[in-house]
């Protein structure tokens, strides 16, 4: 039996608070977040500004992080391609997670073919390699931010629909839901008002989990040259300086500093995932018999803490 | 247990079709010429000797006629030809995919060593050093993109020390294995690296999960020396689950060596894909995703036949979680 | 079920040691007569065959092992004798009659004749892979047109006796003798039965019967080659030994290491790099210069730099000087098809001037649509290359334009001309002769971004057959002028190759010819220690 969370809003949020990883992750991220917002005050340079006179230079007083090839300051230009990477990070995340859960919950509460269907399609996407997968799809679609946020959305909506799905599927023989079929409550009404608010905790942490996932597939398919296009400074496409070995050796300071940006951004998403996932997951703190290999998706998102607490 | 196989046959073959269907009409619906890359911008063929070739291989004929040619070969093993090279697409699988195999197999088995290993004393040892380590190396891992290990290993290693290659796979005069081992270091190191995170993370569970078993504990009670309870019953019950997951994550691996395979030059399927979808080189992508995908289809239906063996639960409920 | 994952994982490792096991044969090198040469032409992974010389022929890979009629000095107008001992021009200049070097083998023993030649030339224009220097020139001999893959007619304008070629010409060429100085003749009794529509993925070229001083060793696709001396070679044997023929990863460094003597290459950041590399000698290649170049689609009626004045405009609003410094530290800014200092240069052509006021001035002139997005591609991958890319993106937009810069995702070909989902695209060219830079207005494919061009082709004509440099000057000025009055190609920057030469190859020449050509180099006299 799947104890009932004890769910008011603000009982969460004070768990939160105790809980030191989140709110570490949760100042990672609101420094990342504020300072790229904030890039050009910050660092003092325009990311875009051309300086002939001063070309890869290497980090100094005036230029923290060095300048590249266009005499362009890295600082600014690291701070401000944030913006561009947290953007299509938390927007393919969302897509992909509302499109999960829309099918997840119809798979879910409806059942027969259609979930059949559903299920081995998330089965063959999620085991396709993805970065092949997204490379498939960028082949068709073309190079582009929002193409790179949809391919990102449509290849990963699996984790989501399957945790959805189950979810439902436990609910809905739950005694609560038989009771509102007894009164007679439309399935919609039913599907918005009852069933989605007792999944809401794996969505969220899902998000976060996916929004990590996503900062790091844009940086690899950047430094590919196949991200997003090259005029939108992201942290990817920063670190695609590096495909020369020249930049690699000679000009560190061209990929060392987006890349640690993405490692530090991404712990810090990904300490908030592990916070919220003490505090939301009621089985974080109870003794659950899982089988071992039937969820392993479930294992892939809370099966790390459930014997941590 | 033959009805389960039948069953879960009757459903791959219809997928591998479905999904061959999708790959060919979406890559011929694309508005890109497969004959155009015969001719770079600044070179010159005769449009004349263009439409005989186009003729040739067929593509005047009608849409369903040309996918069933299409299939008709695959099967026969002629997989087309590549856009941007001209050479037959079953050549350039049977260059490169040994070299990914090799790759991926390598990485595969010592960062199952490793975090067999490392997992096994995080678990044993709860709370202690390595637990702490491992968990921390786990959450900073799962952070870093695998391509940065690699760079940072190639500048250090090979740019700057001079004490490694610099890329790719054999060097003239190299003809054993060992002769070319120092091409594997880094990549195979890069690769092994970026899975262990995860790895580690799964192992250690699986020894958590097995040490509050009940076996265990009578063994304990038993008087059973420390290490032999962990050699005999926990490591070996902590297996299971870990392989189970490798033969899962085989062909996630693939999607791992793109970019590894990028950064070091080496000649596998990944930067086969890379270069094809830089060039949009449509037989080539077709060919090695629906390989892919029939590698998935067929690992699924291998770890479903030996969960049914395992646990026969799986043979009479459904097929899905 | 534990045995069975247990013997799971030992297939698992056994195979990967198999796999691995698959071996190379292949000898120890002695460092001593062993060049190793990286090759650097190939994009992307690797080596996969010997590189069909008939598209590009200039590495060091093809000199070792393919020769031409005749051999072209660095200065690639004067020949010498090769396989051709010397030819003669008639006096209307329309009949050239060559005659072949008796005696000579392939490296399979059989005999060079003129049968291979005729072969070679007629096959030019049958297969689909070839340079446009080569089908324009053989296009002028008679009966050319005849030929196509379908059939098995060849040129009546060229025939054999014996050792004596006759090439009967429609117009006079001056051009043909430095062609055939590049154009490698081919073996026939390899590759007669081949299908030459795909002639460039045979097999040959795995292990090509040569004609050269070397020839194939080892050949280990993806990996390496090794070239070993062609015993049938019938002059002077080559101090060298072994060639190994590489892809370096990683140029600088391999160089830095010792791993690698030779190689060319365009990369600012390398050839920068290689300054601090004191164990190789460096030489800018000369002749044959490589265009970048912006192209319009002028066919799209949305296109908003459809006036000329807005591409004037780009002459001025974007700091091309400092830009392509940045970008291309060797590179060298150009206005005209002729570039500054080659023969023929119009010097009334204004040099491009970073003049923002201008620019503006200009696009209120030719009442630039400030609302439409100008459409930005190119289709080269070079880091370099982005960094020039996005340094033109954004001063276009600082002059206030709307600007998408994507790269071409397709091959080139298609979107240029077929696709054509652009305003104005980045090209490049490398020209042999300056004809081809101006031969680009008339040709089919610009007809589809620029419609027929009958006075480039008018032109052109009179500088395909342009005999006296008087006649070449009045032809190139005219076409000078023509290219300034439209803009349809906006003349931007040349980029010079460097050729890195090891210090320990003894013997190498101080002057290199163009990149992708082939000519004297005094191959078989270099020595290592």
């Amino acid at each position: 039996m799947i104890e009932k969370p004890p769910s008011t809003a603000k009982l969460m949020i004070s768990n939160f608070v105790r809980n030191t990883t989140g709110m570490i992750g949760l100042a990672i991220v609101f420094l990342v977040v504020t300072s790229s917002i904030f890039a050009v005050q910050i660092s003092g340079y325009d990311p875009n500004m051309f300086d002939g006179a001063n070309t890869s230079l290497p980090p100094s007083t005036t230029h923290l992080m060095g300048t590249d090839q266009l005499g362009q300051d890295v600082f600014s230009r690291v701070l401000y391609g944030g913006r561009n990477s947290i953007l299509i990070g938390v927007l393919a995340s969302f897509l992909g997670n509302l499109i999960g859960t829309v099918l997840g919950a119809i798979a879910g509460y409806v059942r027969g073919k259609f979930d059949t269907i559903l299920i081995r399609l998330s089965e063959l996407v999620m085991t396709f390699p993805q970065l092949v997968l997204v490379l498939i799809f960028v082949t068709f679609l073309g190079q582009g931010v929002a193409n790179v946020i949809f391919i990102f959305a449509i290849t990963g909506w699996m984790t989501t629909f399957r945790l959805v799905r189950s979810e439902f599927m436990s609910l809905r023989e739950e005694a609560f839901v038989e009771a509102d079929r007894a009164f007679g409550f439309s399935s919609k009404r039913i599907i918005f008002r009852h069933l989605l608010p007792n999944t809401m905790s794996p969505i969220v942490v899902a998000f976060t989990i996916n929004t990590a996932i996503y900062i790091i597939a844009e940086a690899g398919l950047s430094f590919l040259g196949l991200g997003v296009p090259v005029t939108t400074p992201t942290w990817g496409n920063l670190l695609a300086a590096a495909q020369a070995p020249v930049v690699v050796e000679q000009y560190w300071w061209l990929w060392v500093f987006p890349a640690a940006a993405i490692v530090v951004f991404v712990t810090g998403v990904n300490f908030i995932g592990d916070g919220l996932r003490d505090v939301l997951d009621p089985r974080s703190r109870t003794q659950v018999k899982e089988a071992s290999f039937g969820s392993t998706l479930k294992q892939k998102i809370f099966g790390s803490r459930k014997r941590n607490a | 247990m033959l009805a389960f196989i039948i069953r879960r046959i009757a459903i791959v073959i219809p997928m591998a079709l479905a999904i061959s269907a999708i790959i060919f009409f979406a890559s011929r619906l694309s508005p890109i010429d497969p004959l155009n890359s015969l001719i770079s911008p600044d070179a010159a063929a005769d449009p004349t000797n263009l439409a005989i070739l186009k003729e040739r291989l067929g593509f005047n004929d009608p849409i369903f006629v040309q996918y069933f040619n299409w299939l008709t070969e695959m099967f026969k093993g002629n997989f087309g030809y590549s856009i941007q090279t001209g050479q037959p697409i079953s050549e350039i699988l049977a260059l490169r995919m040994p070299a990914t195999l090799e790759l991926i197999l390598s990485a595969l088995v010592i960062s199952t060593i490793l975090a067999l290993a490392i997992g096994l004393v995080a678990g044993a040892n709860r709370g202690g050093f390595t637990d702490k380590a491992s968990r921390a190396l786990a959450a900073v891992g799962i952070s870093v993109p695998d391509f940065f290990i690699g760079l940072a290993l190639l500048n250090i290693l090979a740019y700057r020390l001079n004490w490694l290659p610099t890329g790719q796979r054999i060097s003239p005069g190299q003809v054993t294995f060992f002769d070319r081992l120092p091409h594997l270091i880094l990549p195979v190191a890069t690769l092994s690296i970026a899975m262990l995170a995860v790895l580690i993370r799964y192992t250690r569970n699986s020894v958590l999960d097995t040490l509050n078993r009940d076996f265990v504990k009578t063994a304990r009670s038993k008087g059973l020396p420390e290490w032999k309870v962990m050699w005999s019953h926990v490591f070996r019950n902590s297996l299971g689950p870990v392989m189970v997951i490798l033969a899962f994550r085989l062909p996630l691996l693939v999607g791992g060596s793109v970019l590894v395979e990028t950064v070091f030059q080496w000649p596998g399927i990944g930067s086969t894909v890379v270069a094809a979808v830089t060039v949009s080189d449509f037989p080539v992508i077709m060919v090695v995703s629906l390989l892919i995908a029939v590698a998935i289809l067929f690992a699924s239906f291998l770890v479903d036949i030996v969960k049914s063996i395992l646990d026969p639960r799986v043979r009479l409920g459904a097929t899905t979680e | 079920m534990k045995g069975t994952l247990k013997k799971l994982g030992v297939a698992v490792a056994a195979s990967a040691l198999a796999l691995t096991s698959l071996s190379v044969p292949a000898k120890a090198a002695d460092a001593k007569t062993t060049l190793t040469f990286a090759e650097t032409r190939v994009g992307g992974v690797g080596i996969k065959q010997v590189e069909p010389p008939w598209l590009n022929s200039g590495s060091l890979t093809q000199g070792a092992m393919f020769r031409a009629l005749f051999k072209a000095g660095p200065d690639m107008t004067t020949v010498k004798p090769d396989l051709a001992s010397g030819y003669k021009v008639s006096k209307d200049g329309k009949t050239v009659t060559i005659t072949l070097k008796s005696g000579l083998k392939w490296s399979d023993g059989q005999a060079i004749d003129a049968d291979d030649v005729i072969w070679s030339m007629n096959s030019a224009l049958r297969v689909t892979k070839i340079n446009a220097n080569y089908t324009t020139s053989f296009k002028l001999i008679d009966g050319a047109s005849a030929v196509t893959a379908a059939n098995k007619v060849n040129m009546s304008g060229l025939t054999a006796k014996g050792n004596e070629i006759t090439i009967k010409l429609g117009a006079p060429q001056p051009l043909l003798i430095p062609i055939l100085a590049q154009f490698i003749i081919l073996p026939k009794h390899s590759l007669e039965n081949e299908d030459l529509l795909r002639l460039d993925t045979s097999k040959f070229w795995l292990n090509p019967v040569t004609s050269g001083p070397f020839k194939v060793g080892t050949m280990s696709p993806d990996n390496f080659i090794t070239l070993v001396p062609n015993a049938n070679f019938e002059g002077p044997k080559p101090k060298i030994q072994e060639i190994n023929v590489v892809s370096s990863a990683a140029l600088l460094a391999d160089a830095r290491s010792g791993k690698i003597d030779y190689f060319i290459t365009q990369d600012a950041d390398t050839i920068r790099g290689m300054k601090a590399v004191n164990t190789f000698k460096s030489y800018q290649t000369s002749g044959a210069p490589f265009h970048r170049y912006w192209v319009f689609n002028l066919t799209d009626a949305n296109n908003p730099l459809k006036n000329v004045k807005a591409r004037e405009a780009l002459k001025y609003g974007i700091d091309w000087v400092n830009i392509v410094k940045a970008a291309y530290p060797h590179g060298k800014v150009i206005n005209s098809g002729v570039p500054s200092g080659l023969p023929f240069h119009l010097k009334s052509i204004p040099t491009y001037k970073y003049d923002v006021a201008k620019a503006k001035a200009l696009l209120a002139e030719a009442k630039f649509d400030f609302s439409k997005t100008v459409r930005l591609r190119h289709y080269h991958v070079g880091p370099a290359d982005l960094i020039f890319m996005s340094a033109v993106a954004q001063q276009m937009q600082a002059l206030g334009m709307k600007v998408e810069l994507t790269r071409f995702v397709g091959d080139a070909t298609t979107e240029l001309y077929t696709n054509k989902n652009y305003d104005m695209a980045l090209k490049g060219l490398s020209t042999f002769d300056v004809s081809e830079w101006f031969g680009e207005y008339s040709n089919a494919n610009f007809a589809k971004i620029l419609g027929a061009q009958p006075k480039y082709a008018e032109l052109n004509a009179q500088l395909a057959t342009a005999v006296t440099l008087k006649q070449r000057a009045k032809a190139l000025t005219a076409l000078q002028e023509l290219e300034q009055e439209d803009l349809y190609k906006l003349p931007t920057y040349l980029l010079p190759a460097y050729v890195f030469v090891s210090k320990r190859i003894a013997g190498a020449p101080t002057k290199y010819g163009p990149w992708l050509y082939l000519y004297e180099n005094n191959f078989l006299n270099w020595t290592l220690s």
